[in-house]
């Protein structure tokens, strides 16, 4: 009679277990739902365009965040394209005399347009994949896109982005029309993109073996004060590095150059 | 053997491999050096080799259009051309050049730059035009571009494009900062050919014609602007600026410049302007110290030109801009005694101006001061003097000393410099150890003085406080003030003497009450006994003097003609160093009243006889004359009314920079220890002014104690006991000494005492005397009956009967003889000494010869009665015919002789041997609160930059008063200056135009000379008066009977700059109104209105003292039609614009005030008036009227973060209609700008330092709180408190700033939690807590072990330490660690700072160590003392 009287009442307690931690599991879902729930991103259903603006803006700024950091290490370049090598560090050589005691040629005379493309190149794919989870997330809606297209625009303390894209849902028979999204960082490149022109251009306002080919950093800095610069590194064959640093952000670009061999 | 074979076979095969492995080593060695010296002569060969080159369009590496020789040809991505790339067309080195950005680049192959969309030209260097590097000016800014790169960066920057070549040093520094500005011209259309001109910058010269770096008075420009000599100041600039004539601005103020054309051509740089500033030029610079500022008549420099001067920010007194220092009235040492009325105040430089600021009132703050990099930097702190008064709660010296020397604000009296000279003095002992004799210092003979002087105030503040020295109040108030320490806002001094009520002020203000500065006082007060004992006196063999405390200049004691005058001097400079007490001077350096009289200096004199004589000679107890004089010529005292002006350079002399000692801690409980040092005070005092009651009740004793029986005297009464001899003996009270008669119980006898008989037979019977009564006490039984005889009483002893006398004498009977005779002795030696005024000492002498000679004559008379009745019952011859010497002599028998010698002997040795006289003389010193001076220049406390105040007034004179009825600071006035004050016309404050006329005694005209008197009737005017003495005035429209019925307060000041403008600026001598034509006949509180006619004006004016002209003082004025055509002007707004809102806040209720009542609008932009659609609520009636201004009020909505700036418009005369084309109200279309700031950010309290800390150090632990803000107001400006659990908030020492700061001098052990509140001007407030955790190390180190390592002996301490070593042993551990210490007692340190310690080991050496911690606690004895052995 007892052990009978045991019995039922275990299979009672598993039950109410199996209920508690059935509830808990729910919490723990719907809290995991809402912390992931990214709260910089406007409701899909109460907000659509804004959804698919956010959206966009934030894997674009990432995307440009990435390419960035990297282009201004590697002096404009996703990746180096004329390298020089001292103490296991590769440097860019943006202008180059091969060894030769010469003035060095500019390789890249349009860097800016290059560093442009470069960026472009390097966020587009990541553009278009953000697109397509955008699209999966309005599986439920009627989506309609034309293909894409990019702008890469370096200015003063910016890089802006203009994507320009028809896109059309329908979200509650409410039809939203996007036809562009524009996307901007806070980044010193252009800055940095400046001063190495003036740098190289220094450089090579001179003649090799008559007159020392230096750039006159100190009045580059004057007048940029929010910079600085410095030649840490000289190679054995007229070699320079050159590292602009933005004060502020303590960001770095490097870049070589060799001028006027000897 | 085959063994030995094969072993060498080895050998050699092993040598063999060796030397062909060498060999073959050697030859490729050989073949490498060959080859290296081979490969280091190819370049050699080849560099007479020609080898063709080819460009390489792009090599291996990256690199681009670069020549390879054909060796080289593996570096080449592609094939080497045949040719070097200055052939090979898409390799041409040219400029690149991108017109999108602007950017040009050298030497770049012309693939490349077409490859990006660059353009490319073949001009190597980029010589083209769009490649020409420029000034890009942006704003206030510029930098070097190419103009399309210019234009890209105006257009993102929202500037108007600037492309302008480099300067002549190649550079754009030209075009930076203010140097873009120029003249901007426009035609004046008047066919003169003259332009306008307005000196701005491009940017904002649209549609003129720009003239950069041209001022608007060159003479090529051909404007209307022509040099001036006006200038003015500009924002964010220091220099003075001179001004053309059409109010533009141009260079730098040069006197010598203003008829220099070229000078006023073209801007020129303050850097090539003149470069002393002064009256002639303005090219002022802030951190060279002086700034463009309004000229001030009388404290500036006149300028030659303008009203505006480069003003010096530092003082006149050499003192820096922003720096403060102390200010007193005396040249204080760090042990000054104040002069009475002195106060410390706090010298501040700021702008080129001294402030002064007062410290507390009666000297409970004093002014200390620190200098830095030649900066002083001054505070006021707690003056501690009541703990050094408690100090003197402590029972002996060494213990006071101890307490005292906690207290850094104290010091003990004798070890003030120069005042050693006193040690030594009666009074003034460094020890009191209580002994019985009577050179105790303590002014104690036996019990006399026994609880006067019990310990002698030596500890003395270092800074006297200021207390009250006139009446004030009463006393229970005065203890009810003491108790709460003075820091309730109790009456802190009388306040108007006049009206004698109670001023509630401020804890720190407080000055105590004259009973409490009497107490205070007392506690210098000191009695001083001499003792005088003559032994003796009939023989006059020996005399002695003890007890002399050298302070009876009639003792025989030359000593005392040396030590008197001194020792009055000691304790006149005790006393004044407890407060204002004793004798010295005022703040004007004259001494005060009080005098050596009998209240200061009273003597009493006990003679012999135990006679009081009060008011005994003082002579000589005098001051010396070089003591006074030295009093009243105090050097160093800057006198009241010396320091007239603010500008003077004489602040200089009063900067006192000695004081460096810090605050010390504020301590608890100083009201309870203030009260102790009162109690103890007052039983000091009571117990001196019954010492002289004491002495005399001793002396009283001492007198009985000699005339009584003594010894010898009761033996006899005794004596008469055993006898046989009938008859009484009668004990008077009050003749018993205090030895216990014993009447025996052998032989039966009463005593009868009080009407208690007592009977000898039932046991011993003692009989004394208490108190002057015969006490009388007999075991009888288990108890004791005790019967009392009232004084005049007798104790009658009767003897029982007895056998009767034989016929010889007996030896009983010739004692008993004796003794009868001996009494009769006594009795008639006391008559006789009574009768002929001998002194105790004499009578004694004589009672004991009388009492011997009674012996002799008793014991004589036995035994002449014997041998008279041995005759007679012998049948001799009866009587005394028949007495004969033999009979005489055999009745005396050998122990009647004996008896008689005895007696006649002890006779002579009283007479001549016995009694001594004692004497008397009682100094007493009173040390009283100080008395003023009988008549003072009341008026020095006013003519001072040093704040007046009640105490400072009173000390002056007392015909001194302190009048508050103006308001506080009052006015010290003698009461025969306080009539009421008279009035007269003040011209200058008179609106220009017009005059006062007709002025009498009793009123003046205004009028308008040139409007046949009558002044404008839409023109607001001011008129002034004057009063010969301090007061406040009132003006009325209509008749009134008293100063308070009448309506407007009229404007005072003071005359520019004088010193009182510093103390009271309610009350003066200059005294002005505004009438305004919109009040009307009316008035409010504080404003007058005139109308059409004449209009008549009542004025009364209340002087300093509350006294004021009853008939009233009349003005007249009359005035003429006119029609109002002025706008309304809008005068100010409060808050006041570029005010700050809290974060979040969005609205805000802001007053605007105009000049005459008006219908008021604003916009956010500038509108016209009838377009702009939110209206202020404004005040239109008289009775609104401000000043003659009146208010409107509007709530700004919808704030955003940031500015909000809105524009305010004002039409006047409400009434009328703005389309009445009739009369058309004015309105003002020149809007006035507002702007509220709403904060983007709270206020945060970013650092708090020390925070959750532990301080651990010796007691008093100081450390300093600082904490950091940051918020909206100039980066987090705000206003800092802090507070302790259990106290209200405290405002930071320092702070209105980013940073706030408080030092703490003391902080009390344990954890101390704090709160920290900061709030800035919008509102924003943040609180913060933090710890800090104060342990206090007060115990010295202990050595836990000590130990021979390595030859070394090795002590561990529990703390970290440094040890000395001492192996002296003489001195053994009698030795300081102080430096001196260290050095003459030739110390040695041991090794180790922490807690290990190490020095040489030496066998059979005594090491005696003494450690002291970090924080300075040190072993008095040795930590240890060690004796090495081998």
């Amino acid at each position: 009679m007892k052990k009978e009287w045991i019995k039922v009442n275990s299979k009672k307690g598993q039950l109410t277990i199996f209920v508690i931690v059935a509830i808990i599991i729910v919490f723990i879902i719907a809290g995991f739902l809402l912390l992931n729930k990214n709260s910089d991103i406007p409701s899909l259903k109460e907000n659509p365009s804004g959804y698919i603006k956010a959206s966009v803006d934030k894997c674009t700024k990432e995307a440009i965040e990435e390419a960035e950091k990297v282009i201004i290490k590697n002096a404009g370049f996703i990746e180096q394209d004329n390298p020089w090598i001292f103490n296991l560090t590769s440097y860019e050589l943006l202008c180059d005399s091969s060894g030769k005691n010469n003035l060095c040629t500019n390789n890249h005379p349009m860097l800016i347009v290059e560093t442009q493309n470069q960026i472009k190149e390097y966020i587009a794919p990541k553009i278009n994949a953000c697109f397509e989870t955008i699209k999966s997330s309005l599986r439920n809606y009627k989506y309609q896109s034309e293909s894409n297209e990019i702008n890469v625009m370096i200015v003063d303390k910016e890089i802006r982005t203009e994507i320009k894209k028809d896109l059309v849902i329908e979200v509650n028979e409410q039809k939203v029309n996007i036809e562009s999204f524009n996307v901007k960082i806070s980044s010193p490149l252009y800055k940095f993109i400046y001063l190495t022109n003036r740098i190289i251009n220094q450089e090579l306002d001179c003649n090799c073996g008559e007159e020392s080919c230096n750039a006159d950093l100190v009045n580059l800095m004057r007048y940029n004060r929010e910079f600085e610069i410095i030649k840490p590194v000289y190679g054995m064959n007229g070699e320079e590095v050159f590292t602009i640093t933005e004060i502020n952000s303590g960001k770095q670009f490097v870049f070589a150059i060799r001028n006027c061999a000897y | 053997m085959n063994k030995e074979k094969q072993k060498n076979k080895m050998k050699k095969k092993l040598i063999s491999l060796f030397e062909i492995t060498t060999l073959m080593f050697s030859m490729f060695a050989f073949m490498y050096f060959i080859s290296f010296a081979f490969l280091i002569s190819v370049p050699l060969a080849s560099a007479v080799t020609y080898t063709p080159t080819g460009c390489c369009i792009e090599g291996n590496d990256g690199a681009i259009c670069q020549d390879f020789s054909f060796l080289e040809q593996d570096m080449c991505k592609t094939n080497l051309l045949s040719t070097n790339c200055a052939s090979v067309e898409n390799c041409q080195k040219g400029c690149c050049y991108s017109a999108s950005e602007g950017i040009c680049s050298l030497n770049s192959p012309k693939e490349q730059c077409l490859l990006n969309g660059g353009n490319w030209t073949k001009s190597p260097n980029c010589e083209i035009p769009q490649c020409t590097l420029g000034c890009c000016v942006l704003g206030e800014e510029a930098s070097v571009t190419t103009p399309r790169e210019c234009t890209k960066l105006s257009r993102q920057l929202n500037f108007e494009t600037n492309f302008q070549p480099m300067d002549a040093s190649g550079a754009c520094q030209a075009y930076t900062g203010g140097s873009t500005k120029g003249a901007c011209l426009t035609s004046t259309n008047d066919y003169s050919g003259e332009f306008n001109c307005k000196f701005t910058t491009k940017a904002t010269c649209k549609s003129g014609d720009f003239r950069p770096r041209f001022l608007c008075t060159a003479p090529e420009l051909n404007t209307i602007c022509k040099p001036s000599k006006k200038t003015t100041c500009i924002d964010s600039k220091d220099q003075v600026y001179y001004l053309d004539t059409c109010n533009n601005l141009a260079n730098v103020y040069d006197s010598t410049k203003l008829e220099d054309e070229a000078y006023w051509t073209v801007k020129i740089d303050p850097a090539s302007s003149c470069s002393s500033p002064g009256k002639d030029c303005g090219n002022c610079d802030y951190i060279s110290g002086s700034v463009c500022e309004k000229y001030r008549d009388g404290k500036d420099a006149k300028p030659t030109y303008g009203d505006n001067v480069c003003r010096d920010l530092n003082c006149a007194n050499g003192k820096k801009h922003g720096e403060t220092w102390c200010i007193s009235d005396y040249t204080n040492t760090e042990t000054g005694v104040a002069p009475i009325g002195s106060r410390w105040f706090k010298g501040i430089c700021m702008d080129g101006e001294i402030t002064i600021e007062p410290c507390a009132d009666f000297n409970n703050e004093i002014c200390i001061q620190a200098s830095s990099n030649s900066r002083t930097e001054a505070q006021c702190i707690m003056n501690d003097w009541r703990s050094c008064i408690s100090a003197n709660d402590e029972e002996t010296y060494e213990q006071v000393e101890d307490e005292c020397e906690d207290y850094e604000q104290c010091i003990m009296f004798l070890d003030i410099p120069g005042n050693e000279q006193y040690v030594g003095l009666p009074g003034f002992m460094r020890t009191n150890t209580i002994t019985s004799d009577f050179t105790d210092p303590r002014g104690r003979v036996g019990t006399i003085g026994a609880n006067a002087n019990t310990i002698l105030p030596h500890c003395v503040p270092k800074n006297t406080p200021g207390m009250v020295f006139w009446e004030t109040q009463d006393s229970s108030q005065a203890l009810q003030n003491m108790l709460s320490g003075g820091n309730s806002s109790g009456s802190g001094s009388s306040g108007s003497s006049s009206s004698n009520a109670p001023i509630a002020s401020a804890g720190n203000q407080y000055g105590g009450t004259l009973a409490e500065t009497q107490a205070i006082c007392s506690l210098g007060s000191f009695t001083c006994v001499s003792h005088k004992v003559t032994d003796n006196p009939n023989g006059d063999t020996e005399k002695t003097d003890r007890g002399n405390w050298q302070c009876n200049l009639q003792a025989e004691n030359s000593e005392a003609q040396e030590t008197v005058p001194l020792m009055l001097e000691a304790l006149n400079e005790r006393c004044r160093s407890l407060g204002p007490c004793g004798l010295y001077v005022n703040i004007a350096g004259e001494i005060g009243n009080n005098e050596f009289d009998n209240s200061t200096i009273s003597r009493t004199y006990l003679d012999a006889n135990g006679n009081s004589h009060i008011n005994y000679n003082v002579q000589g107890y005098e001051l010396g004359e070089g003591y006074l004089s030295g009093l009243s010529g105090k050097p160093g005292l800057v006198r009241a009314g010396s320091l007239k002006d603010l500008t003077m350079a004489l602040a200089r002399a009063i900067i006192t920079g000695k004081l460096t000692s810090e605050e010390t801690a504020t301590r608890t409980g100083i009201a309870q220890q203030s009260q102790s040092a009162i109690s103890a005070a007052n039983e000091n005092t009571q117990s001196n002014q019954q010492i002289i009651s004491n002495v005399g009740g001793a002396i009283g004793t001492l007198g009985l104690s000699q005339m009584s029986f003594g010894t010898a005297g009761v033996a006899g009464a005794a004596g008469a006991t055993t006898g046989a001899v009938a008859g009484t003996t009668t004990l008077t009270a009050g003749m018993v000494s205090s030895t216990p008669m014993v009447f025996g119980a052998s032989s039966a006898s009463t005593i009868s005492v009080g009407g208690t008989v007592f009977n000898t037979a039932n046991g011993a019977v003692f009989v004394t005397q208490q108190g002057g009564t015969l006490v009388a006490t007999q075991a009888q039984g288990l108890g004791t009956v005790t019967a009392y005889a009232a004084p005049g009483d007798v104790a009658v002893v009767t003897p029982a009967p007895g056998t009767p006398a034989g016929g010889s004498a007996g030896a009983g009977s010739l004692l008993a003889g004796a003794a009868v005779g001996m009494m009769a002795g006594y009795w008639i030696g006391v008559m006789i000494a009574r009768n002929s005024g001998m002194t105790p000492g004499e009578t004694t002498s004589f009672v004991g010869a009388m009492m011997g000679v009674g012996a002799a004559l008793g014991t004589a008379a036995v035994a002449v009665y014997s041998a008279v009745t041995a005759t007679t019952t012998t049948g001799a011859t009866v009587g005394f015919a028949g007495l004969s010497w033999a009979g005489f002599s055999a009745a005396l028998g050998p122990v009647g002789w004996v008896i008689l010698i005895a007696a006649i002997l002890y006779s002579i040795y009283s007479y001549y041997f016995t009694g001594e006289d004692h004497e008397y003389w009682i100094m007493q010193y009173t040390c009283e609160p100080w008395e003023p001076p009988t008549q003072g220049d009341c008026s020095l406390c006013n003519k001072d930059i040093r704040t007046c105040s009640e105490y400072r007034c009173r000390s002056l004179g007392m015909n001194c008063q302190y009048y508050i009825e103006n308001g506080e600071p009052g006015y010290c006035a003698s009461l025969d200056e306080t009539w009421s004050a008279t009035i007269i016309p003040w011209p200058e404050a008179l609106t220009t135009g017009l005059s006062y006329s007709e002025v009498r005694e009793t009123g003046f005209r205004i009028i308008n000379p040139t409007n046949e008197g009558m002044v404008e009737k839409q023109e607001s005017f001011t008129f002034g008066i004057i009063t010969d003495k301090y007061a406040q005035c009132k003006i009325d429209n209509k008749h009134t009977s008293t100063f308070d019925e009448m309506s407007v307060q009229m404007e005072t000041s003071i005359p520019a700059y004088s010193a009182q403008e510093a103390q009271n600026p309610s009350q003066g001598s200059y005294h002005k109104v505004t009438l305004s034509p919109h009040m009307g006949n009316k008035t409010s509180s504080d404003t007058l209105g005139f109308v059409e006619g004449e209009n008549n004006y009542y004025i009364r004016c209340r002087n300093f003292a509350g006294m004021y002209n009853r008939a009233e003082f009349a003005v007249k004025v009359v005035a003429d039609k006119g029609e109002d055509l002025t706008p309304p002007a809008i005068t100010s707004f409060s808050p006041v614009s570029g005010s700050y809102l809290k974060v979040g806040e969005n609205s805000s209720s802001v007053v605007m005030w105009v000049n005459e009542p008006s219908d008021c609008k604003y916009s956010k932009e500038n509108k016209l008036f009838n377009q702009m659609n939110s209206s202020l609520y404004c005040m239109t009636n008289p009775e609104s009227a401000k000043l003659g201004e009146w208010p409107c009020y509007a709530l700004l909505d919808n704030l955003n973060a940031g500015d909000n700036k809105f524009y305010f418009k004002c039409s006047d005369q409400p009434d009328l209609d703005l389309n009445n084309t009739a009369r058309r109200p004015n309105v003002n279309e020149n809007p006035k700008e507002y702007n509220i700031k709403v904060c983007k950010e709270g206020l945060n309290i970013t650092s708090i330092t020390p925070e959750n800390q532990i301080i651990t150090g010796q007691a008093p632990i100081s450390a300093k709180l600082e904490v950091k803000t940051s918020g909206c107001i100039e980066s987090g400006k705000s206003k800092c408190s802090y507070k302790f659990e259990n106290t209200d908030y405290i405002q930071f020492f320092s702070t209105n700033a980013k940073t706030h700061s408080q030092t703490f001098t003391s902080m009390p052990a344990g954890n101390n939690k704090l709160t920290i509140k900061c709030i800035d001007d919008a509102g924003n407030f943040d609180e913060k807590e933090a710890w800090i955790n104060v342990t206090i190390d007060n115990l010295e180190p202990i050595i836990t072990r000590a130990y021979d390592l390595s030859r070394n002996l090795v002590v561990l301490t529990n703390e970290n330490s440094v040890c000395y070593v001492n192996k002296n042993v003489s001195s053994k551990c009698d030795f300081n660690l102080n430096p001196e210490g260290i050095i003459s007692q030739n110390l040695t340190l041991m090794e180790g700072i922490e807690k290990t310690h190490r020095i040489a080991w030496e066998d059979n050496s005594l090491y005696f160590v003494k450690c002291r911690d970090v924080f300075g606690n040190e072993n008095p004895q040795c930590a240890m003392a060690i004796k090495t052995y081998i």
